[in-house]
């Protein structure tokens, strides 16, 4: 398939060769990153809060106020602790071009498209040898055509998801302004 | 109000009582919800692994083959039953050739479809954490509801595409699927189908 068309670059000494190999088929242990560990913690963040802490507190030292200045410092406790780095993460996805998952789509397109073609054509052999005819090939050209074109598809979609990762954020940021002010 | 000379306010009862309100219902909070919003990142963070998209393009490719397969084997019954083919004729071979190769491409198509759509729900997913955060409502479960179903649309209509050039099949009704028109398959024309 498409590895014969590298095979004849690479043998008729080709200087781009380097190149169209890294583009189409680049190491693929950079491109499996594996699930983040979550360290946002399993308990109960507002289990030290006592709610009648200030019961028999003077009213004139503002005991209700007390009370819920310690709930806001636990909410922002729980915020730092469970969603800030979750907030971290997603921004630190966002690339210039697209998200840090691109190299990882790209290598999946790469993969499904060798996986169904060796499959389909080991299917073809079977029947073939079934039918006790010579075995067919499949089209090398529409399946170059299906690689390219799937690795472009795969640009776009992640062009796609940086703007609406941005779009969706600044509808978020904003509203932190808000809180903020 | 009581005065005196401290020249401080007596605050008002029913203010500590909302706070002391508010703090019950946030240790309910903090037992009930907190549990099921950490389950919920841990899964989203989960969807980033090997095994979330293993799953997900291998569900994609069987479904994809079983629709190919269906409608290959349709074609081969009706080149032999009504065009009279037999396997070792030329006709017949080019014909199975040509849709192996759209099976092979769709089925290319359907797995790196659904590896992009795991990558999207994960993002989703994390955006709706975000959300979450920030005191949002979210719209969780109905987004990764549409995306699966959007996913299961495009591979029946690239296949009822593939298979509307078939000879054989050019005039057997209903052979793949009842999903809609063929132009269907967003991706098409990026594939280069």
């Amino acid at each position: 398939m498409f590895r014969d068309y590298l095979d004849q670059l690479y043998q008729s000494g080709n200087p781009s060769f380097q190149n169209v190999q890294d583009f189409f088929f680049p190491n693929p242990d950079s491109a499996y990153r594996g699930a983040p560990t979550y360290a946002g913690g399993t308990s109960n963040p507002y289990a030290q809060i006592n709610p009648y802490q200030y019961s028999g507190m003077d009213p004139k030292e503002n005991p209700g106020d007390k009370l819920f200045a310690d709930l806001i410092r636990a909410q922002t406790q729980d915020y730092m602790t469970r969603f800030a780095p979750v907030e971290n993460f997603l921004a630190s996805e966002i690339t210039a071009t697209g998200t840090k998952a691109l190299e990882g789509d790209l290598q999946r397109t790469r993969d499904a498209v060798a996986t169904s073609s060796a499959n389909v054509q080991g299917t073809m052999n079977r029947d073939a040898a079934r039918y006790g005819v010579d075995a067919q090939q499949l089209d090398n050209n529409a399946m170059t055509s299906a690689l390219v074109g799937g690795l472009n598809a795969t640009r776009l979609r992640d062009s796609d998801r940086r703007l609406a990762l941005l779009s969706g954020m600044g509808g978020i940021t904003s509203k932190a302004q808000q809180v903020g002010r | 109000m009581s005065g005196g000379g401290s020249g401080k306010i007596d605050e008002m009862e029913s203010k500590k009582a909302l706070a002391e309100q508010a703090a019950i219902s946030l240790q309910r909070y903090g037992e009930v919800f907190v549990p099921l919003e950490n389950s919920y990142i841990q899964s989203t963070l989960n969807q980033f692994g090997d095994q979330a998209y293993q799953g997900s393009m291998g569900r994609a490719a069987t479904q994809a083959t079983g629709v190919y397969e269906a409608g290959i084997g349709d074609m081969q019954n009706a080149a032999v039953m009504s065009r009279g083919l037999d396997p070792s004729m030329g006709a017949f071979q080019e014909e199975s050739a040509a849709l192996r190769t759209a099976q092979a491409r769709g089925v290319g198509q359907a797995m790196s479809d659904a590896g992009l759509t795991n990558t999207d729900q994960a993002y989703q997913g994390l955006a709706n954490i975000v959300k979450m955060g920030q005191g949002l409502a979210t719209d969780t479960m109905a987004g990764q509801m549409d995306l699966a179903q959007n996913q299961a649309d495009r591979v029946s209509a690239q296949a009822q595409q593939d298979f509307g050039a078939s000879s054989s099949l050019r005039n057997l009704a209903g052979t793949v699927t009842g999903a809609g028109a063929g132009t269907a398959f967003g991706l098409r024309n990026n594939y280069g189908g």
